[in-house]
């Protein structure tokens, strides 16, 4: 495929600089509903998508038939013609090489639906084992190739592989779920248990009353608020149109001292490490905050240009210009366990996920959100789960005065995080 | 290539086969700051072929129609395979066979050149080009996608849809606070309808949102009475009743709602419909993913809970009529039950009436997103805009509200449901299981007694 991409990307040099990827995919799924046998299926799918630029002008075309790159060039050009000028020059990566990254499990391609049935049974059983029932139980794997070429003869192609597994218990008013992705075969039974237990602990939920109290947000829902909040706000473009919370906070102490942040494209077993960006940049480690202080932001090449500065490799897409995002965003673990962290907490809760974190004001930071699989926690002792409660509070204050985090941390999305503990949060019940 | 001809000759293999193929023609405008952000066109061919067999579905799809005869195959296969894991079979009900070849009305938006709607976006950014506003996004979209649908039985229909959506996005920053305002809407209409949007008055319109958030103030926390506004009515019902009236989720056990056909679980004032019979509205469509006829379905009868949004399957297993409610967001997707337009049937009270008596409430309007557990009933919505209410009127504005609650306890505290329909076309869509499909409302204001509103206690 390099090599159409490669001639596709000479083809069009008549009319100004491409770039061309390809996606190549294909994925098998396997579902339980209701304690049955829902469905499995296969898929292929392609995915050519062309840009055309020519020095402050770009024009984008995508198409599912690879057969019709022609018309996808013709029509990326035609779009760039038409185009208004950006504020600065669009440039090209450069032919640069990176580390390889493996991240492509042979044992994921081989999977058939008769294996992945197999696991999603297995997790089944327990549930039925202890009297529960199972909404949902679902495994998924896919496997993709991407491949690019520019103008300036940067390319290259790998493949990746993904082993997604999720399930829902539930019994009665109570529920449990947990989920896992990763780059190659894990135990899906672990997760299994854990969503039974979960189920069962929620048993016998009672409300709370309207308090300011500790908050201590699992993974899920502190990596839900990260990437919804805080990550965005690291995006150079974000900060350049001033549609950033960090506008103008460059190598300011903002956030608690115990927070450091960075984004790493090549973090070893990431599930969004790769050896290139969108546009062909290799990616790196970048250091985003360090101790409280913001160091750097995100950059494509285009945002780079504009601040004189150097491309992170965090181009996500070339379909926009600028287009930024996260790779594998981590924020660094602490050193106390999720106990020694309950320990300390006279009166709060615990809460797995939050729910609403979509609908949160990723410029001001703040927030109303309802928590879901949620514990009381008084003095240190976990108590009685938690009916409908909601949380109002600024994340970014929040994060300003953070001081235990947990030394577990957990990836399941582009977010790599710890579990945290806020102060003074206002619950509303 | 004869689809038909080949899926009647498989049949033999299965007891039921379909294909869904999906050509579409899309584009995207995205200006920032008055900077071109993103100027493209995506078109392209999918589809997805179904197998039934003895209880079991097998599916597959793919974009390279030269490899339809091995993703035929591949569907077949795994039917029989997963035919073999089914517990209890059920038949599908059959479906009286259906031929249509419909076109939504207008232009193609697809067929008219980019450069009078980059044009008119263009104009818009320049007119949110104001001292208070530091940034300022514009954005549209514009979709022709044709549908089409075969099936062992007969069916051949194609739908072609032409739809486009408008959003745009302010900041402005007033005494160290930012603040932000927008507005989106969407219609199943064509190019002629995109040319009439009045950019003066639509720029006009997100401004003063912008100027009003800056007065606002932080809500107050706790269980209040609060008036909600169409769109954000609509969304209430959407996703705190709507989805828990999916069949599947009814089959599932994971809805607040299963065992209670036939239960009161609102006041008698509400009736809740489903239909895709709105022209213009996002949810429009003439036959859903399965080939059913699009049709109305009440779900809450006068405060009775009456009927179930089903696909083909959770039809046949519950013994129920097929609602044509089995939508899939492409080929690449299992239909499921999906709700379409959400209509709550008018009221006789006026807005008016609806803030009487209240002393201390919220007014919320619009919706920036919500989310619902269907499980347990929990679920949690925030506004676009809000004012608080304070002994029957409307005072200051309050920023970032959300309310949530509990489905059936809500419902129950629903106290007046007023005259004043209104379309939203708010051009949202509508995510689960991983796909999403456009949808729309149609609902009038409505007060609840009694909600919880998140905000500050001390506000």
């Amino acid at each position: 495929m390099l090599d159409l991409l490669t001639k596709i990307a000479k083809s069009g040099q008549k009319y100004g600089e491409i770039l061309v990827s390809l996606s190549s995919a294909k994925e098998t799924s396997v579902t339980y509903e209701q304690n049955e046998f829902n469905s499995s299926s296969t898929g292929y799918s392609d995915l050519l998508k062309i840009k055309a630029v020519k020095g402050r002008k770009f024009g984008f075309a995508v198409t599912t038939d690879v057969s019709k790159w022609e018309d996808c060039l013709k029509t990326a050009v035609k779009m760039m013609k038409i185009s208004p000028e950006l504020p600065s020059e669009i440039q090209l990566s450069v032919p640069t090489k990176n580390k390889k990254i493996e991240h492509f499990d042979k044992r994921i391609d081989q999977l058939n639906c008769e294996k992945m049935d197999a696991y999603a049974v297995s997790a089944l059983n327990l549930a039925l084992d202890k009297k529960l029932d199972v909404p949902n139980v679902g495994v998924t794997s896919a496997t993709e190739t991407l491949s690019f070429a520019n103008s300036n003869q940067q390319s290259y192609s790998y493949s990746k592989s993904l082993l997604s597994f999720f399930m829902e218990c539930v019994h009665g008013e109570s529920s449990g779920s947990e989920g896992h992705v990763f780059t190659k075969i894990f135990d899906t039974q672990k997760y299994a248990k854990d969503a039974i237990e979960m189920c069962i602990e929620s048993e016998n939920m009672r409300p709370i009353k309207t308090m300011k109290a500790d908050l201590v947000l699992d993974y899920f829902g502190f990596s839900n608020l990260v990437s919804n909040i805080l990550m965005p706000s690291f995006y150079a473009d974000r900060i350049q149109n001033k549609r950033s919370f960090l506008t103008g906070k460059l190598g300011k102490k903002i956030f608690s001292k115990n927070l450091t942040i960075t984004d790493n494209g090549m973090l070893n077993d990431g599930l969004f490490s790769m050896p290139f960006d969108a546009e062909g940049t290799p990616t790196q480690k970048t250091v985003l905050v360090e101790n409280g202080t913001v160091k750097n932001f995100l950059y494509d090449n285009y945002s780079a240009l504009i601040n004189k500065t150097k491309s992170t490799g965090n181009c996500m897409d070339i379909g926009r210009t600028p287009c930024i995002g996260a790779t594998n965003f981590c924020i660094k673990p602490g050193d106390l366990t999720k106990e020694e962290m309950l320990e300390s907490v006279k009166l709060g809760v615990f809460s797995k996920y939050i729910m609403g974190g979509h609908t949160v004001n990723e410029i001001t930071g703040d927030i109303s959100v309802g928590l879901s699989n949620a514990w009381l926690v008084e003095k240190g002792k976990i108590g009685c789960p938690v009916k409908q409660a909601m949380v109002s509070f600024n994340f970014f204050d929040a994060l300003k005065q953070v001081s235990e985090i947990s030394r577990k941390i957990r990836q399941e999305s582009n977010v790599a995080a710890p579990l945290v503990k806020f102060k003074d949060i206002q619950f509303i019940s | 290539m004869d689809i038909s001809q080949k899926i009647r000759k498989a049949a033999s293999q299965t007891e039921y086969i379909d294909v869904r193929t999906l050509s579409s023609d899309s584009e995207e405008i995205l200006v920032e700051n008055g900077n071109l952000s993103s100027l493209r066109k995506e078109f392209g061919f999918k589809y997805g072929v179904r197998a039934f067999y003895k209880g079991a579905w097998g599916f597959s799809h793919a974009n390279d129609i030269k490899k339809f005869d091995s993703v035929l195959r591949d569907a077949i296969k795994l039917a029989k395979l997963n035919a073999t894991k089914v517990k209890e079979e059920f038949r599908l009900a059959d479906y009286p066979t259906q031929k249509a070849n419909i076109k939504f009305k207008g232009r193609d938006p697809t067929s008219v050149g980019l450069e009078p709607k980059l044009k008119k976006i263009i104009e818009i950014s320049k007119l949110l080009n104001k001292k208070e506003i530091e940034n300022r996004t514009v954005g549209a979209a514009f979709a022709k996608h044709e549908n089409s649908f075969f099936n062992s039985a007969g069916s051949e229909t194609t739908e072609t849809r032409y739809a486009y959506n408008f959003r745009s996005t302010v900041v402005g920053k007033k005494s160290g606070q930012i603040f932000r305002a927008f507005e989106r809407f969407g219609k199943t209409l064509g190019y002629q309808d995109f040319e009439k949007i009045n950019s003066r008055k639509t720029a006009e319109l997100i401004h003063q949102r912008l100027l009003s958030n800056f007065k606002s103030k932080q809500a107050p926390a706790g269980r209040l009475p609060i008036v909600i506004d169409p769109r954000l009515c609509g969304v209430f019902f959407h996703e705190a009743v709507g989805h828990a009236c999916e069949a599947d989720a009814i089959l599932e056990k994971s809805s607040v709602l299963a065992g209670k056909l036939g239960n009161r679980i609102a006041p008698e004032s509400i009736t809740l419909i489903d239909t895709p019979n709105i022209e213009e509205e996002n949810g429009y469509y003439h036959f859903d993913s399965e080939g059913i006829p699009s049709a109305e379905t009440v779900l809450i009868k006068n405060g009775i809970l009456n009927n179930f949004l089903q696909s083909r399957e959770t039809a046949s297993k519950m013994h129920m009529a097929p609602t044509g409610n089995g939508r899939a967001e492409s080929p690449e997707h299992m239909p499921c039950p999906r709700m379409s337009n959400t209509v709550l049937r008018a009221g006789t009270h006026s807005f008016e009436e609806a803030l009487v008596g209240i002393k201390l409430g919220v007014y919320a309007k619009g919706s920036s997103g919500g989310v619902v557990e269907p499980t347990n009933g929990n679920f949690l919505f925030n506004a676009q805009e809000a004012f608080l209410i304070q002994n029957g009127k409307i005072t200051k504005p309050l920023r970032d509200v959300s309310f949530g609650g509990n489905i059936l306890e809500v419902l129950s505290k629903i106290e007046i449901v007023c005259k004043d329909s209104q379309r939203t076309f708010m051009g949202g869509v509508c995510g689960k299981k991983g796909q999403h499909v456009p949808v729309g409302e149609f609902c009038p204001h409505i007060k609840i007694s009694e909600a919880m509103v998140g905000g500050d206690t001390n506000a």
